[in-house]
């Protein structure tokens, strides 16, 4: 395979940098106020009461998401263990993303709204209420860009990241 | 066509992320002022001995809530983002860990002859940890303080007033 002509790298490396940004952006709004943040983990009911050698793991989670968010997204746009953390970032995101079709189908939620992906809820993402079909389309488009942008190795001939 | 992801290189690097972030996040939460106790249950619903209002006293109330004399409060300790999506028509919102909510309250509280306080329903607990800021804290007299266990669930389920977006 030849190598790709070095033009085509700027795209992606600004696009790599705006995805590191919108990570840190949404590990911004959820670390301004942890609290807040561990009620809405707390509120998906999947690590209620989970203790692990003295630690709530909620607590751990309400603490550590929003760093992972943060650290991975700058780790991304600056391309320091940029595989790695792009790695992180997927995982979460897919079980988020799980977590949010989940928690759309709440009898509370449907009660009073009907059509599922037109549901609207406050799903702890840091950024408010969402509508469904708007957030997990906004999830996928995320973890599909976290492939070429941050899993994929350098194409040969390029530079070094910047770490 | 996306390439092969050396085998070795990945997990290292999620080992090192991983570490960074947790020993990061560990740092951070110590020294914000709103970090959470990792090994605190904080949703395990406090007993408290506060006075209580049944669903039909808690309506009789609402009705009084903008009289001008205002010696009736009403607290929603729920977070904003719910409070802003519904709550009892002229509630105080009053989340926990808001210290300038908290003092915007006290302000009115002080003079206040009843003070209800609600927050999500079933087993939420934010209500008696407001009431215990008040009371233990602020020195606001039990003898007002009143928590409606029913909370905002049974407030919707019995058709009460709400009222949307900003408003105490």
């Amino acid at each position: 395979m030849s190598a790709r002509p070095t033009g085509w790298r700027l795209p992606p490396t600004f696009l790599r940098a705006a995805l590191g940004a919108v990570f840190v952006y949404y590990g911004w709004m959820k670390i301004r106020d942890p609290y807040s943040y561990l009620k809405s983990v707390h509120e998906y009911g999947l690590l209620d009461g989970v203790n692990l050698a003295g630690v709530q793991i909620e607590n751990l989670a309400a603490a550590g998401v929003p760093m992972l968010e943060i650290f991975g997204g700058l780790c991304l746009a600056f391309g320091l263990w940029r595989r790695g953390a792009a790695a992180w970032l997927g995982i979460f995101m897919a079980l988020f993303t799980a977590a949010v079709a989940w928690k759309a189908t709440d009898p509370e939620i449907a009660a009073s709204q009907a059509n599922y992906l037109l549901r609207e809820f406050d799903c702890g993402c840091g950024t408010g209420v969402v509508v469904v079909w708007e957030k997990l389309t906004m999830n996928l488009v995320l973890i599909g860009l976290l492939f070429p942008l941050g899993l994929r190795r350098e194409p040969p001939g390029a530079p070094a990241p910047a770490a | 066509m996306m390439r092969m992801i050396p085998p070795r290189a990945l997990p290292l690097q999620m080992l090192a992320v991983a570490a960074a972030t947790l020993l990061l996040a560990l740092a951070v939460n110590a020294l914000h002022p709103g970090g959470v106790e990792l090994g605190r249950d904080y949703f395990q619903k406090p007993q408290h001995e506060f006075q209580t209002v049944s669903a039909e006293e808690f309506a009789d109330y609402s009705q009084y809530l903008y009289e001008p004399e205002g010696d009736l409060v009403f607290v929603d300790a729920r977070r904003r983002g719910q409070y802003e999506r519904g709550h009892v028509p002229g509630a105080y919102c009053v989340p926990r860990n808001d210290p300038q909510a908290l003092e915007v309250l006290l302000e009115k509280a002080r003079d206040a002859a009843v003070i209800v306080i609600y927050c999500q329903g079933g087993n939420c607990e934010d209500s008696i940890f407001t009431a215990e800021d008040l009371v233990y804290r602020n020195g606001i007299l039990p003898e007002v303080v009143y928590i409606f266990e029913g909370g905002w669930e049974e407030w919707v389920a019995a058709g009460g007033a709400q009222k949307a977006g900003a408003e105490r």
